[in-house]
């Protein structure tokens, strides 16, 4: 897919009409879109996925104003997105009107023949065909929202792999899989003379329609989580953009590493501490009994005594060579004889032996376990106490930093600050609830498991109610098999995309860097020098989710068309970024710019002119095939405000306009 | 017939279970309107015939 053209009527800040022709050239594939902070670089980005599936990206504020302010003044009651595209060898034009005070945008594609639009009938498959919404969210991004995707608890890298992968239908098989299997279950009930698995039957049923609801809220709020996660990154991001706010954030990212480490070494402590009770608090607990049992083995009185004075072999000797150790004979059946055979009764014999000796080990080892244990706990319990008391500290010089940003000087801080909190206590507050649903989940696995259990043991002896449960079985199973056939897959596309972004890396980065995925999808980049995953700053986390992004589009496009048995094929879409580069270095922007091109067959780039030095610009060139400036008219008087001139191409272009008809962003090409 | 083969027989069952069902999500594909009981009903057809086949 190829976007050709792009056109906005009254949409957010775009007053009137706005047409944005894009490069398609295979040499020149980059739309190149220069934009400073607020003036709708979002915006452009959200038109289209708006256009395309009525929805807008999470960071998209007061998402339900989509109609222009100034033109919503003048009367105006509707705004629209319209989209030309190129499909396999065709040319479609997707367009969404939304209309106040209607309840849903109209939706339409139309295919272009002859200069004719021919409207398709059944125009969201169509364009969920050619770009499935799932996949769509990680083409149309922005630099900030990719760079999440290394934020350390992110979750999205994970659901990013499975959507490109394409497992969407197969996720539906489950599903519908898992619902038949139940329909089964009711269908138990109603086998004549088996009163007794109704009840049974009602409580399976019951279980199970508790589980679907609980297994779809767990999806709901994972997701919420991971959404949530990705905008309070994109906060944490803008606050390090922030004069004044920049250090606080950056001091907070300091405390909260650090506060991650000491999680981690508490957790580490708590298990040497439970390690200790397994293997020392039997020594403390027994330490008197051991001391007593050891003295009395030990114990010279009994030596030699123990386990009995007389070994079984020797009196064995003495009975088969018929004469006693005072000479005397013993004739089998004698009274002599009888009285040493007698022995027997009470001798001892090797493997006893070995049993006192054994006993006698374990007790020595029970003593000396027993003597430094309570030494251990004592630096196991005062290690715990520092690093929890050192926890509780930097979770106070946290909220200290937070109090800091909370009472900023600055309304846009203060509100940045506000939502990060709200975001925290939900990320937090459904996190808890996740814990509990995945336990209660669990455990209500087992009551299912055992109520099937019964139910098949009652019927074994109804054919009927049998063949019945035998069907949902297979259902079952068969759900079972595609979760089973997935996680194969996923693991074979994390293997694929780690090896991609290394060898991006390889290209990209001057330092040797080894991309890792560890099996929560936490990504890592690693570097012989340094012990254990490098330190992310901004700029290695930018370089890595570029890598990621890179790497996804790849093995998107590596599946084109490629027919599987459960797994849908990829897609290939124009890629949308906004201020990828931001964080690099100088070292890094020139070879991530001439890398940037070649991320995917069309790429619609967004840069403020804090990104577009060191050589950027001469490095994309080659590739640019578009260029445009987005100008802000502002009704308002100049005052102190700059005019944000860009020379371009030797001429000047003033960016912020004042004292103008109307407040607006004009698009203006440029090449 | 002996255990193991009664336990190929249910994992053959299984995988051509799996491969109709996936015939089945392809073909309402990216379908909008609720499919839900169309589908079941279509699963629940083929998880019959292949019992029949067991049975």
């Amino acid at each position: 897919m190829r976007i050709s053209e792009i056109d906005l009527w009254n949409f957010r800040q775009f007053y009137g009409r706005e047409t944005l022709k894009l490069a398609c050239g295979n040499e020149q594939n980059v739309t190149l879109i220069h934009a400073e902070n607020g003036v709708g670089k979002t915006t452009l980005l959200n038109a289209v996925y708006w256009a395309m599936f009525g929805e807008v990206t999470p960071r998209f504020e007061q998402r339900q104003r989509i109609i222009n302010f100034e033109a919503e003044r003048e009367g105006v009651q509707h705004a629209k997105v319209e989209i030309e595209f190129e499909f396999n060898g065709q040319q479609y034009r997707a367009s969404r009107r939304f209309e106040k005070n209607t309840r849903e945008p109209i939706f339409s594609v139309s295919k272009l023949e002859h200069g004719a639009l021919i409207p398709l009938s059944a125009p969201e498959t169509f364009i969920n065909s050619v770009i499935p919404k799932d996949m769509a969210r990680y083409f149309f991004f922005d630099g900030e929202h990719a760079e999440s995707f290394a934020a350390e608890q992110n979750k999205g890298t994970g659901t990013a792999i499975r959507s490109m992968l394409g497992c969407d239908l197969a996720e539906r098989g489950i599903s519908d899989l898992k619902a038949v299997g139940n329909q089964y279950t009711r269908l138990v009930s109603d086998v004549d003379g088996e009163a007794g698995v109704q009840n049974l039957r009602d409580r399976l049923s019951r279980l199970e329609d508790e589980q679907e609801i609980d297994e779809a809220a767990l999806k709901d709020h994972e997701k919420s989580i991971e959404e949530a996660a990705a905008q309070k990154a994109l906060i944490e991001e803008a606050l390090r953009r922030t004069s004044g706010a920049k250090e606080i954030q950056l001091l907070r990212d300091e405390l909260e590493v650090q506060k991650i480490d000491a999680e981690v070494q508490i957790g580490a402590t708590r298990a040497e501490l439970v390690h200790w009770i397994g293997a020392k608090a039997i020594a403390v607990t027994s330490r008197k009994l051991t001391s007593k049992t050891l003295d009395f083995i030990d114990e010279e009185s009994v030596r030699g005594r123990l386990p009995s004075p007389y070994r079984e072999d020797f009196i064995q000797g003495l009975l088969e060579k018929e004469t006693c150790i005072c000479c005397r004979d013993l004739k089998p059946a004698s009274e002599n004889w009888v009285a040493v055979a007698a022995l027997l009764q009470t001798a001892g014999n090797t493997e006893v032996l070995n049993r006192v000796v054994r006993a006698r080990t374990r007790l020595i080892s029970l003593k000396e376990n027993a003597a430094n244990a309570p030494k251990l706990l004592g630096v196991i319990q005062e290690r715990l106490a520092s690093l929890l008391a050192r926890y509780r500290t930097l979770e106070q010089r946290v909220g200290e930093e937070s109090r800091k940003l909370e009472d900023f000087n600055l309304d846009e801080v203060r509100e940045r600050e506000s939502a990060r909190i709200t975001l925290d206590k939900m990320i937090r507050d459904r996190s808890t609830e996740v814990g509990s649903l995945r336990n209660t989940i669990k455990v209500r696995v087992q009551s299912i498991n055992a109520l099937e259990e019964e139910i098949q043991t009652k019927v074994a002896k109804n054919e009927k109610a049998r063949a019945i449960m035998q069907k949902r079985q297979l259902a079952f199973s068969a759900s079972e098999r595609l979760k089973t056939l997935l996680q194969q897959y996923e693991e074979d596309a994390r293997k694929d995309i780690e090896a991609e972004i290394n060898f991006i890396l390889q290209r990209t980065a001057r330092r040797d860097y080894r991309f890792e995925f560890a099996d929560d999808f936490k990504m890592s980049l690693l570097h012989a020098d340094v012990e254990g995953a490098v330190p992310k700053s901004g700029g290695e986390n930018q370089l890595m989710s570029l890598a990621f992004t890179a790497a996804l589009i790849r093995f998107s496009k590596a599946r084109l068309n490629k027919q599987h048995f459960i797994l849908s094929p990829g897609t290939v879409a124009p890629l949308v970024l906004d201020a990828p580069i931001g964080h690099l270095d100088r070292s890094y922007r020139h070879a991530t710019a001439e890398f940037i091109p070649k991320m995917a067959g069309q790429v619609i780039l967004l840069l403020s002119s804090a990104h577009t030095s060191d050589g950027v610009l001469e490095a994309l060139r080659p590739y640019v095939g578009m260029e445009y400036v987005l100008i802000s008219e502002n009704k308002g008087p100049k005052e102190n405000k700059g005019d944000d001139a860009i020379d371009l191409h030797g001429k000047s272009y003033v960016r912020s306009l004042f004292n103008q008809e109307r407040s607006r962003t004009r698009i203006q090409r440029v090449i | 017939m002996t255990q193991p083969g009664l336990e190929e027989d249910r994992d053959d069952l299984v995988e051509r279970l799996v491969i109709e069902v996936m015939e089945i999500e392809r073909q309402y594909g990216h379908e909008l309107r609720n499919v839900k009981a169309e589908k079941h009903g279509k699963i629940r057809e083929v998880i019959e015939t292949l019992s029949r086949v067991e049975l």
